[in-house]
């Protein structure tokens, strides 16, 4: 008879975590790998092309990191606000509603052209999280579940920028495409010579993942919004302000996702375009959670996770692959690192014919 | 037939997949555990059911297929949350894209192609003749069956030792366990039971609604099912309403086209009804009393 | 192997280990058939576990279990039951919306279809035969707690078993309804059946049983003892062991002293929105401890959560330092420097997933804070202290405090509590699950506490441990103060206050607001 027992752990390593974590990584590999083979594609060619085009060439790095900027500005916001157990799923229609005001400052608005980027970001981080600020207000007053309401603003969101570019702002010049016109050169982003990297957007990311680093774990609202996560009674208890807090990580979150949408139209597109973000905002999910929720390590696992995405792109031609395995492997990494994390919590002991076996 | 009926019967159409999927997740979230990869297991139903009637002609081993293959695909959702304990929202979050991503991966050679035989539709001689009511006659038989089905389910979660049990263990799984009943076991087959039908949901859409493949072509139904399951209170009799306004709602799109009202924007409203829905399920006095089951993603493990 | 025919129960050699403690330690364990056998121990001394062991809910880790004679595997309650074991848990196994006659089908086994009418019959019979009333259609929550314990042991009686085991049974009655518990009881093993009474109270086990076995930290320290033979002072010993008693002295009634908490015809409702505390008037003074008794569930817990500022408040007035605090936000009521001791620890006392340090700051952080920044510094230090003076027992400061054992998870929030030098204390049952040696130590700082000026309201079920450090006691029933007493007052009134409280008349309700 075998039989599995689950005790608590007492002391837990951070080398432990940390080996769980990247276990957990070539765990979802290995999965993926033989799903590649089922398709009679070679696992260690596939994972070899990819991992060349996304970081072995200067063009690859550059690609990878243009794709870091959307997924890591989501993925640091989303990290507080799950610490803080808000669910935010909206991080697409939020970096929508951002890319949409850009355009629209770019495109409609009066404002000076020198000013005109520093506004985007703004008008790109206050309509991401006004967006946000919706479904905040919903659970604050009225108990309604987050994750349900952000997703479906995400999909009104999707149609409204439907609606925007067949309808008012369907470029003059686009024969009837549901494009806007181009942005004026005044309103897109400089890039790095020879790359796509708009290089405002990526030092605002940089800047911002070490500020949120440092203010959830050296500030006082970084301190109440952990009690908030951890145990929202006990907070109210101390006295915090679990509504406040809540609106907080809200507004930082969509405000975040926002600005990636404004990196979008202003940075790489040049223009609102219907495919505005390949599902950016659900990608971003997976790093907050594989960072651990914790801001850094969740732009790290960004860079990974758009690296995957690039080699992918480049290896669909040649491999016949479609783009979708990577939501499969992205799924696949979610359920085994949130599965896994009983292993830092509980040790299990596996007893079979007289022996025991701790994991 | 008059125009009533006709609505109301277009209506029902589209409000079955939305009931199956919510009839499943609310014997699901009695039992304790929440499902928030509807959509996915939804998709893989969708598309296993009109792949199995492409390869064998016949739409009912599509339809066995896509339950087959929803219940086994919510087995990853019932293993990490209830063995593992794990956290349910970030598992439901991670089937909706394992699920979405593998269908788009083995689909992609299935879209554009035909569908050999539908699911045929039964006209009830007299009572489909019925004004306004006769919309409830002029089906397919999965329509009938969600319909007794609904009944069925209620009486199974009302009246009998198995309701008592499921209800037990979604608002206090250590009674159940003093009472001698396996919790983990019990909440399996709730996940397993919300996967078949889960994925018959999905396969109505192919095999039926719209009897075709492509990407993303539930479209967002199993997230309406699961705000659908806390409208109805998680009783199988208020699922029915909840699925036919909903599918009223979808059908009143149609109508107001011809009142100029752009169509993206009309295609929001199932959304936003959503959000109604959730918003008036969430408040009020009774939530307390007649609200989400007690222990409702809460993993259970005896060793305290 | 043999052994002696006579036994019912017998258990040997019982090893079980936690992660952190070993929680039994060789015990061995014997009842007869038709025997009242009173487990008797402090807690924490591994009553429970044991027993939780012979209902299969544990697995021992070594040890045999034999019931009459025969070597057993008890591997479920399931197993349990169709050995004829039951179980009455301290925490009810009942499932609050459904009803009594749903709660009693849960439990049975059989196909789809429940015999109602059949369960119906039987369930009358019992009641009848042992003494325990019950209306079958009732929902849980409408039940009182101890309408509720019968039928719990109803449950197990309809299941035909041979040895029922009650875990604490008497700590959520009145003394009246224990009184008719034991009386069915004794009916219980007139008819053959073998009773297991957990207690960690000296005289019930000795007024209600016919055999008492001891158990401290883990051990047997005295078997098979019979009530008319044992020396009072002799069992005292066994069941704490060796202790320095702090005997702390009940206050004077203090009449002059300005009030610092004037409570005024308080209305709350409960989570279901029933009527909880039901127009409570009283004072508290500068410099006095107010005993709040009674038997849990009669308000108490939500006349605590209005006062600290987590539950609205309905109707009627609370002033503080004469300022009016009616349905202020609780870190309003915190600046007022007023601490709270919660009844339920684990869900508004700490957030087991940060630090021990974290939970320590938890309500001075801003204070804790520079600027926008937090000191981490000075929050360090602050740690180490208050675990040094209150012993916590913790692997570092920094560890989660969900790696922590209840007790000292107690100790944590009591530190906490004191560490914002509080001038009003709220304490709900600031001792239990605390060891002998711990719960001295909190008594004398709360006495310390109250010489300093500071006030107390002790709500506590614990009638030793109000009648010990109070200088006022009122009693709580059905949401309403029943009686007010000085210190001069013994158990037995203030039981007899708790058990009656249906009257109550507008004299007793001037007298205790102090008007």
């Amino acid at each position: 008879m075998m039989q599995i027992r689950v005790e608590k752990r007492i002391v837990v390593s951070k080398g432990f975590n940390a080996s769980i974590r990247i276990f957990t990584l070539l765990l979802s590999l290995v999965l993926v790998g033989i799903l590649f083979a089922i398709y009679g594609i070679n696992p260690l060619e596939a994972y070899a092309r990819i991992f060349m085009n996304a970081f072995g060439s200067e063009f690859g790095l550059s690609e990878t990191i243009v794709k870091m900027l959307p997924i890591g500005l989501c993925a640091t916001g989303l990290a507080i606000a799950y610490k803080a157990r808000v669910l935010n799923i909206g991080a697409e229609g939020q970096l929508i509603l951002g890319a949409m005001a850009a355009t629209w400052i770019a495109l409609y608005s009066n404002i000076p052209s020198s000013l005109v980027g520093a506004v985007m970001l703004l008008a790109g981080f206050a309509a991401g999280a006004l967006w946000a600020a919706i479904p905040a207000v919903l659970k604050i007053k009225l108990n309604v579940n987050e994750v349900i309401t952000t997703l479906m603003m995400n999909y009104i969101s999707l149609e409204l920028l439907d609606y925007v570019l067949t309808g008012p702002w369907k470029g003059p010049s686009q024969r009837g495409f549901p494009l806007t016109d181009p942005f004026p050169s005044y309103a897109r982003f400089p890039l790095i010579g020879g790359t796509r990297i708009h290089y405002y957007t990526l030092i605002l990311l940089l800047v911002l993942a070490i500020i949120l680093y440092v203010f959830m774990s050296r500030t006082r609202i970084g301190y109440e919004i952990k009690i908030v996560g951890s145990n929202p009674e006990a907070a109210r208890y101390a006295g915090i302000n679990v509504s406040k807090n809540i609106l907080t990580v809200m507004l930082i979150s969509g405000g975040l996702a926002g600005i990636a949408g404004v990196g979008e139209v202003a940075g790489v597109q040049g223009r609102l375009i219907e495919n505005i973000s390949p599902g950016y905002g659900y990608t971003a999910i997976i790093p907050a959670w594989l960072g651990g929720l914790n801001p850094l390590a969740a732009l790290l696992a960004s860079f990974f996770i758009s690296g995957l995405m690039v080699g992918s792109d480049s290896v669909q031609v040649s491999l016949r692959l479609r783009a979708s395995f990577v939501d499969v492997f992205n799924g696949m990494i979610l359920l085994f690192f949130i599965g896994s994390e009983i292993l830092t919590r509980y040790r299990i002991l596996i007893e079979a014919r007289g022996r025991k076996i701790w994991i | 037939m008059d125009i009533a009926a006709s609505i109301l019967a277009e209506a029902i159409r589209s409000g079955t997949p939305l009931l199956l999927a919510t009839l499943g997740e609310i014997y699901c979230e009695r039992s304790g555990v929440l499902n928030l990869g509807l959509e996915g297991v939804m998709t893989i139903g969708a598309l296993a059911g009109f792949v199995a009637t492409l390869a064998t002609g016949s739409v009912w081993i599509g339809v066995f297929s896509a339950m087959i293959a929803g219940g086994l695909f919510s087995l990853i959702h019932a293993f990490t949350s209830i063995s593992l304990g794990a956290n349910q929202t970030v598992s439901g979050l991670a089937l909706t894209m394992l699920g979405t991503g593998v269908s788009s991966l083995i689909g992609g050679k299935y879209v554009g192609q035909p569908l050999p035989e539908r699911l045929q539709i039964f006209q009830i001689p007299v009572l489909s003749e019925i004004p306004l009511a006769g919309g409830f006659f002029v089906h397919d038989p999965i329509v009938y069956f969600s319909i007794v089905l609904s009944i069925m389910m209620w009486f199974i979660l009302f009246k009998t030792r198995i309701g008592i049990i499921i209800r037990t263990i979604g608002e206090k799984p250590e009674a159940a366990d003093a009472a001698g009943v396996n919790v983990h076991l019990v909440r399996y087959l709730c996940v397993l039971s919300g996967g078949f039908l889960g994925g018959l949901g999905g396969a109505y859409v192919t095999l039926f609604y719209t009897p075709f493949w492509k990407e993303g072509i539930i479209r967002g139904r199993g997230w309406i099912a699961l705000s659908l399951t806390i409208f109805s209170l998680w009783n199988p009799l208020g699922s029915i309403i909840g699925a036919y306004l909903f599918g009223g709602v979808e059908v009143l799109q149609f109508y107001l086209q011809e009142y100029r009202v752009p169509a993206s924007l009309l295609r929001t409203l199932p959304y936003f009804t959503t959000i109604l829905v959730l918003t008036t399920g969430s408040i009020g006095f009774m939530r307390k009393r007649l609200g989400a089951p007690a222990a409702l993603g809460k993993p259970y493990r005896r060793e305290s | 192997m043999t052994t002696n025919e006579n036994y019912l129960v017998e258990m040997r050699g019982i090893v079980k280990r936690f992660p952190t403690v070993t929680a039994l330690d060789s015990v061995d364990f014997k009842v007869r058939v038709g025997e009242i056998h009173a487990l008797l121990g402090e807690n924490g001394a591994g009553k429970t576990t044991l027993m939780r062991i012979l209902y299969g809910m544990y697995r021992p880790d070594a040890g045999e279990i034999f019931i009459e004679g025969r070597k057993v595997s008890i591997g479920s309650p399931r197993d349990a039951l169709r050995m004829g074991i039951g179980m009455v848990h301290q925490h009810f196994m009942l499932v609050d919306r459904l009803t009594v006659l749903e709660n009693i089908a849960l439990f049975l086994e059989g196909g789809l279809r429940i015999p109602f009418n059949e369960i119906r019959n039987k369930i009358m019979e019992l009641s009848e035969t042992y003494g325990l009333k019950i209306n079958l259609d009732a929902k849980i929550w409408q039940l009182s707690i101890g309408e509720q314990q019968r039928v719990e042991i109803l449950k197990t009686l309809y299941r035909d078993v041979r040895i029922l085991i009650l875990d604490e049974p008497t700590s959520v009655l009145t003394p009246l309804e224990s009184e008719d518990l034991f009386k069915s009881i004794k009916k219980m093993a007139n008819t053959g059946k073998s009773i297991i009474l957990i207690t960690h109270r000296l005289d019930e086990a000795l007024k209600a049983s016919d055999s008492i076995t001891i158990l401290r930290k883990g051990r047997v320290v005295a078997a098979d003892i019979k009530p008319s033979e044992a020396s009072r002072i002799d069992l005292v010993s066994m069941i704490v062991g060796k202790v320095l008693e702090f005997k702390p002295k009940a206050g004077e009634v203090i009449k002059e002293a300005k009030p610092v908490l004037e409570v005024d015809d308080l209305r709350v409702l409960d989570d279901r929105g029933i009527v909880a505390v039901d127009g409570v008037s009283f004072v508290l003074r500068e410099g006095e401890i107010l005993g709040v008794a009674g038997v849990a569930g009669n308000g108490q817990r939500e006349l605590v959560e209005a006062i600290t500022g987590l539950r609205k408040v309905a109707g009627g007035s609370i002033k503080m330092f004469g300022v009016d605090v009616t349905n202020s936000p609780p870190n309003k009521i915190i600046k007022m420097s007023v601490a709270h001791i919660p009844e339920d620890r684990l869900r508004y006392g700490v957030a087991t997933e940060l630090s021990v340090s974290d939970n320590l700051i938890m309500k001075l952080h801003k204070r804790f804070s520079r600027g926008v920044f937090m000191d981490n510094k000075a929050i360090g230090k602050e740690a180490e202290r208050l675990i040094q003076e209150f012993e916590i027992v913790t692997p570092s400061a920094n560890a989660p405090v969900n790696m922590i054992s209840g007790g000292n998870i107690q100790k944590l929030i009591i530190a906490r509590e004191l560490s914002i030098k509080p001038k009003i204390l709220i304490a709900s049952n600031p001792t239990s699950g605390l060891d002998v040696a711990s719960t001295n130590y909190v008594h004398w700082v709360f006495h310390r506490l109250r010489a300093s000026g500071s006030s107390i309201l002790l709500v506590s079920e614990d009638l030793d441990e109000i009648l010990s450090l109070s200088n006022r006691i009122i009693v709580m029933k059905n949401g309403r103060i029943v009686k007010e007493f000085d210190r001069n007052v013994t158990v037995n009134e203030i039981g007899l206050a708790m058990a009656a409280g249906e009257a109550y008349d507008e004299r007793m309700r001037n007298k205790v607001s102090g008007a």
